[in-house]
């Protein structure tokens, strides 16, 4: 499929990212930080959990380009391998449905609090 | 036809996201995170008792005294003990009328051996530490400040507060402080301000403006 690497980048970098907004999120609930960090990475991690809202709204913007890439319209008849082109748009929505969750769940401490 | 700038396009893609998350995870664990302390901290135990910190306030009156709430392995307390330390004593003359009070609660697991590696954060050897491990100063000191969201009381920790010099701790609770900053989700912003060093810092030399006037 002509999209493949791009879709397959782009919901990788998104499940990446979401992870480091889970870890914005659930950095002043769990003392994992300073255990993994120490002190001062701790400190940088909570410096820099304000930039988390930016680093979903990018895995949503990742995802949009996954998904642009792998329902847009082939250009030419060597980008229609029909069974490929299944198979890559389960994985954006699987990885979709994964980001989407990881990034509910980075904004459930301040709900729970 | 398939393009051949593809895959190398997806890999900048998946690199740049991935790289982002790396660095900043990777970054913030360098050599500067283990703890430095080269003396021990001495945080004094508060255990049901408030005597040992109610005593240390009462015997500084006449300076600006900062009390901080903190569980020592929370990073955003951690956060606040570092901008109090950066932004707030590093910046005060030398000879500053102003004294610091640290109390440890153990909310989200830190222990007592937490406290010299947090306690580094404040760059000064002139502030007193102390250890609560019941978590009941917290419960006190939300009470004593009205700390609510909605109608359930919120814990006191990560809290940040002003005492003007002339202020004594002589009833049985902490007195009011003449000003609060928190990082606490839940509490009203307007009537409790968000932590803010500048604003903070601000405070703490406005006070202390105004205790020299006065003297």
């Amino acid at each position: 499929m002509q999209g493949k690497p791009t879709a397959v980048g782009a919901t990788g970098g998104a499940l990446g990212l979401s992870a480091l907004a889970l870890a914005f999120g659930l950095c002043c609930v769990s003392p994992w930080a300073v255990t993994l960090l120490g002190v001062g990475g701790a400190v940088v991690l909570a410096r820099l959990a304000f930039i988390q809202p930016y680093v979903v709204t990018a895995t949503i913007f990742l995802l949009g380009v996954g998904f642009w890439v792998v329902y847009r319209r082939p250009r030419t008849a060597a980008g229609c391998d029909v069974a490929q082109r299944h198979k890559v748009r389960w994985l954006v929505w699987g990885a979709a449905i994964l980001v989407i969750m990881i990034d509910i769940a980075s904004f459930a401490p301040r709900f729970l609090a | 036809m398939r393009n051949p700038l593809a895959p190398a396009r997806s890999r900048r893609v998946l690199a740049i996201a991935l790289g982002i998350s790396a660095l900043i995870l990777v970054g913030c664990g360098g050599p500067k995170a283990q703890s430095q302390v080269d003396t021990p901290v001495h945080a004094v135990l508060l255990n049901g008792e408030d005597q040992p910190l109610r005593d240390d306030f009462n015997r500084d009156q006449g300076f600006v005294r900062l009390m901080l709430l903190v569980d020592p392995r929370c990073p955003e307390c951690l956060r606040g003990l570092a901008d109090t330390g950066d932004d707030v004593l590093a910046k005060l003359p030398t000879g500053a009328r102003i004294k610091v009070y640290v109390v440890h609660e153990p909310v989200i697991g830190g222990t007592d051996k937490d406290i010299p590696a947090a306690a580094e954060l404040l760059h000064t050897t002139l502030a007193r530490h102390y250890w609560n491990p019941t978590g009941d100063f917290g419960r006190q000191m939300s009470q004593v400040l009205g700390l609510m969201h909605g109608s359930r009381p919120v814990y006191a920790w990560d809290i940040y507060l002003i005492y003007p010099p002339k202020v004594a701790w002589s009833d049985k609770d902490p007195p009011q402080a003449s000003f609060m900053m928190h990082q606490l989700p839940g509490l009203d912003n307007q009537k409790f301000p968000p932590w803010d060093a500048k604003v903070f810092a601000m405070k703490v030399k406005e006070t202390l403006a105004a205790s020299d006037q006065k003297d």
